[in-house]
C-alpha cells in the first residue's frame, strides 16, 4: 500500500514532491482525486445499484402478484389472503420509496437509505422468497396441513381478532422483563462494584454468588411463587436473580482487571477514591458489563417465559401456552413471531447502544 | 533552542527529595525477596537526578516509593521536610508506558490533573492545558483517542498531563524506555526543554546510560539487587551536551564500567 502511494505521487503531482512540511504534504495528497477514489473504494460502503434495487422490487412485486392473483386451493378454508397482499404490497411500496429517496445521494439521508439498501437487498430478497413459499405450500396448494402449518394471511388475522388480548400479553411481559432487566441490572452492577472494591463486601458475597448464581431458575419457583405475595412480584424476582448473577460476574471481573497503573496515575494526580471508581473503574469495566448484559438478556427471556408458562396468568409466555391449550395454532405462531421480534430487538438495541458507547475501544468487535 | 531555555531557567526552592535509610522487600513464592538495602539519597530542588542500575534492581520500586504509592518497610521519605505517606498532585509521575485512559481523548487525557481537582470547567486552567498540549504538539490531536496515537506521541500526552498541573517533582519510570532511537532522541530534548521551562525537579529511572548523561546533574548508580548506591556522582559537563564529547564518552565508560 505504501509503494502504491508513493508510486502515484511520483507519477503523477510534482506540486507534492515540492512541498516542504508533512502539514502541506498531508493536505495536498488529501485532496489528489485518485486517493481520494481509491479510499472511497477501500474504506466506504457500497451504495446501492439500480439493477439491485429492480431486483428486490420485482421479488416483492412478485409475490404480492402471485399471492393476489393466482387462486387460492379450496381443499381447506384459507381466509386471510387480502391481509397478506395488503402487507407485502404496503412492502413492495415502502422499498420503492426507499429507492427514490436513496436516488438521491447527494444529501446525508439519500446515502444512508442507499447504503442500507445495498446492505440488506438479498435479505429483502429472501424474505419475498419465504413469503412466497410459504402461500404457495398452504394457501395456493394445500399441502401443510391446516392446524398444523397455517397460511401467512392466517396469522395476521388471528392476531389482529385477538388485537387486545395478545397487545396486553406484549404489554405485560414488556413490564416484567423491564422491571426484572433494570432491578438485576442495578443490583449486580452494584454488587459486582462492591466486590472489586471492598474487601469485607468480597469476603461476604463471593460465597453467596458462587452458590446462587448458578442455580437454575426452575428450581427456585416452588419457593419463590409462595414467598412472593403475587405470581407477578415472584416472576419479576427471578428475571432480576437470573440477570443479577451474570451482571455481578462480568462487571467484578471488569473492574479486577482494571490496569493498576490508571489507578497509580490518578491517584498522583489526586483522584478520590469515588472519582476512581466511578470515572477510572466504571468506564474501564464498560466492555465487560455489556458482556454481561448480552449474557443476561437471553437468561432472562427463559425464565420470563417459563415464570409465565408456570405461574403468571398473563403474558406472551402464557399467551402462547393457552392458545396452544386451545388448538389455536394460528394464534399461537403469531405470538411466537413477536416473540422473535420482541427478543431480537432487544439485544439488537442492546449491541447498538454498546458499539457506540464503547467506539473508543481499540479493535472492538462489532455484531 | 535550549540555550534560550536555559537563560530563562526557573530557579526553584521546592522540591527537595530525602530519602533515609530505605529497605524494600516483596514476597516471591513465600520467600522474602529484599529489594531495596538501607538506600539513602537527597535530591536538591530543581535538579535533574538519574538512577541507573541492573534491570530488576529496584530503581522503580524507589520511584513508587518517592510518588507514595507503596510504603517502605523500614526508612522515611521527605519531601520539602514533610514525610509523604501517600500519592500527591504535586509529584508528577510518569511510567514507561503512557497509562493514557482510552476512553477519554487526548485533550481530556491530559486535563486529567484539573479535573480530578475539581478545575474541569475553570476557563483559566482549561487554558493551561491547551498551552500545554501546544507545549508537547499535540495541536492537531487533541481530540484524537489514545488507540490512534503513535507510541511517541503518547508518551508526549503522558508527560503533558503529569505537569499540566505544575508539579515541584516529576517522578520518570523509563519514560522512554519502549520508544524507537529517533523518537527517544527528540524526545529527550523536550524533556530536557521542559525541565528548563519548569524548573520541576526530576528524578528518572532508566537503562540508557546516554540518556542518564545527557540530561542529569546527578546520576546515582545502583547495585544489583537488593540495591544499594554504588556511586553517587555529579555530572558538570557543560549543557546543551553532545555525545561525541571527550568526556561524555569517558563517563559512559566509567558508567557502564561500574554496572559490568
Amino acid at each position: 500500500m505504501v509503494s502504491a502511494v508513493s508510486a502515484m505521487t511520483d507519477a503523477g503531482s510534482p506540486s507534492v514532491a515540492r512541498a516542504r512540511t508533512t502539514r502541506q504534504r498531508d493536505s495536498l495528497l488529501a485532496a489528489d482525486p485518485r486517493i481520494l477514489a481509491g479510499l472511497r473504494g477501500r474504506y466506504e460502503e457500497r451504495t446501492a445499484s439500480p439493477r439491485t434495487v429492480a431486483v428486490v422490487i420485482a421479488a416483492w412485486l412478485a409475490t404480492t402478484l402471485v399471492i393476489w392473483l393466482v387462486p387460492d386451493t379450496d381443499s381447506y378454508q384459507v381466509h386471510g389472503q387480502p391481509a397478506v397482499v395488503l402487507l407485502t404490497a404496503a412492502v413492495t411500496l415502502a422499498l420503492a420509496l426507499c429507492w427514490l429517496v436513496a436516488r438521491r445521494p447527494d444529501g446525508p439521508r439519500g446515502l444512508r437509505v442507499s447504503r442500507w439498501l445495498a446492505r440488506w437487498a438479498r435479505w429483502w430478497i429472501a424474505v419475498a422468497a419465504v413469503t412466497l413459499l410459504w402461500d404457495l405450500t398452504t394457501a395456493k396448494t394445500g399441502w401443510g396441513k391446516p392446524p398444523y402449518l397455517p397460511p401467512p394471511g392466517q396469522l395476521l388475522t388471528e392476531a389482529w381478532a385477538d388485537r387486545v388480548l395478545l397487545g396486553s400479553s406484549i404489554a405485560h411481559s414488556a413490564g416484567l422483563l423491564g422491571l426484572g432487566l433494570l432491578i438485576g441490572g442495578v443490583t449486580g452492577l452494584t454488587t459486582g462494584l462492591w466486590m472489586g472494591w471492598s474487601r469485607q463486601a468480597g469476603y461476604w458475597l463471593n460465597p453467596i454468588v458462587k452458590y446462587i448464581g448458578p442455580v437454575p431458575t426452575l428450581a427456585w419457583i416452588p419457593i419463590v411463587f409462595i414467598a412472593f405475595p403475587n405470581t407477578f412480584w415472584a416472576a419479576v424476582f427471578l428475571v432480576s436473580l437470573t440477570v443479577w448473577f451474570p451482571m455481578t460476574v462480568l462487571t467484578n471481573a471488569g473492574i479486577r482487571s482494571v490496569p493498576k497503573a490508571y489507578f497509580d496515575v490518578c491517584q498522583t494526580l489526586g483522584a478520590s477514591p469515588k472519582f476512581l471508581v466511578l470515572k477510572v473503574s466504571l468506564p474501564a469495566a464498560l466492555p465487560n458489563i455489556f458482556t454481561g448484559i448480552f449474557m443476561a438478556l437471553p437468561t432472562a427471556f427463559v425464565t420470563l417465559t417459563i415464570a409465565e408458562t408456570l405461574g403468571v396468568n398473563s403474558g406472551l409466555g402464557w399467551y402462547i401456552n393457552w392458545k396452544k391449550g386451545w388448538s389455536a395454532y394460528p394464534a399461537m405462531y403469531a405470538a411466537i413471531v413477536v416473540m422473535v421480534i420482541f427478543c431480537g430487538t432487544l439485544l439488537t438495541l442492546e449491541l447498538a447502544i454498546r458499539n457506540r458507547v464503547l467506539a473508543w475501544q481499540k479493535d472492538l468487535t462489532r455484531w | 533552542m535550549v540555550t534560550e531555555a536555559l537563560a530563562g531557567k526557573t530557579t526553584n526552592t521546592r522540591g527537595a527529595i530525602d530519602l533515609l535509610d530505605i529497605s524494600q522487600a516483596f514476597l516471591s513464592h513465600g520467600k522474602p525477596l529484599p529489594v531495596l538495602d538501607r538506600v539513602s539519597l537527597s535530591v536538591q530542588p530543581g535538579s535533574f537526578v538519574s538512577l541507573v542500575g541492573p534491570s530488576g534492581s529496584g530503581k522503580s520500586t524507589l520511584l513508587r516509593l518517592a510518588a507514595g504509592l507503596d510504603r517502605p518497610l523500614t526508612g522515611r521519605i521527605y519531601v520539602d521536610g514533610h514525610q509523604v505517606t501517600g500519592p500527591d498532585p504535586s509529584r508528577g509521575l510518569v511510567f514507561q508506558d503512557p497509562t493514557l485512559l482510552p476512553w477519554l481523548t487526548v485533550a481530556q487525557n491530559i486535563g486529567l490533573g484539573p479535573q480530578v481537582q475539581g478545575h474541569g470547567d475553570d476557563p483559566i486552567w482549561r487554558s493551561r492545558v491547551e498551552s500545554m498540549i501546544e507545549l508537547v504538539g499535540l495541536e492537531a490531536f487533541s481530540e484524537a483517542l489514545p488507540a490512534e496515537l503513535s507510541g511517541g506521541m503518547a508518551q508526549r500526552a503522558s508527560l503533558a498531563r503529569a505537569l499540566v498541573t505544575r508539579p515541584e517533582i516529576l517522578l520518570l519510570d523509563e519514560p522512554l524506555g519502549k520508544l524507537d532511537a529517533l523518537t527517544r532522541s527528540t524526545l529527550q530534548a523536550e524533556i530536557d526543554q521542559l525541565w528548563h521551562r519548569q524548573g520541576f525537579t526530576a528524578l528518572m529511572v532508566t537503562h540508557d546510560v546516554e540518556e542518564a548523561l545527557l540530561l542529569s546533574d546527578r546520576i546515582v548508580v545502583f547495585s544489583a539487587r537488593p540495591a544499594r548506591v554504588l556511586e553517587d556522582l555529579t555530572i558538570a559537563l557543560p549543557r546543551p551536551r553532545t555525545r561525541d564529547a571527550p568526556e561524555f564518552r569517558q563517563l559512559r565508560r566509567d558508567i557502564l564500567g561500574l554496572l559490568s
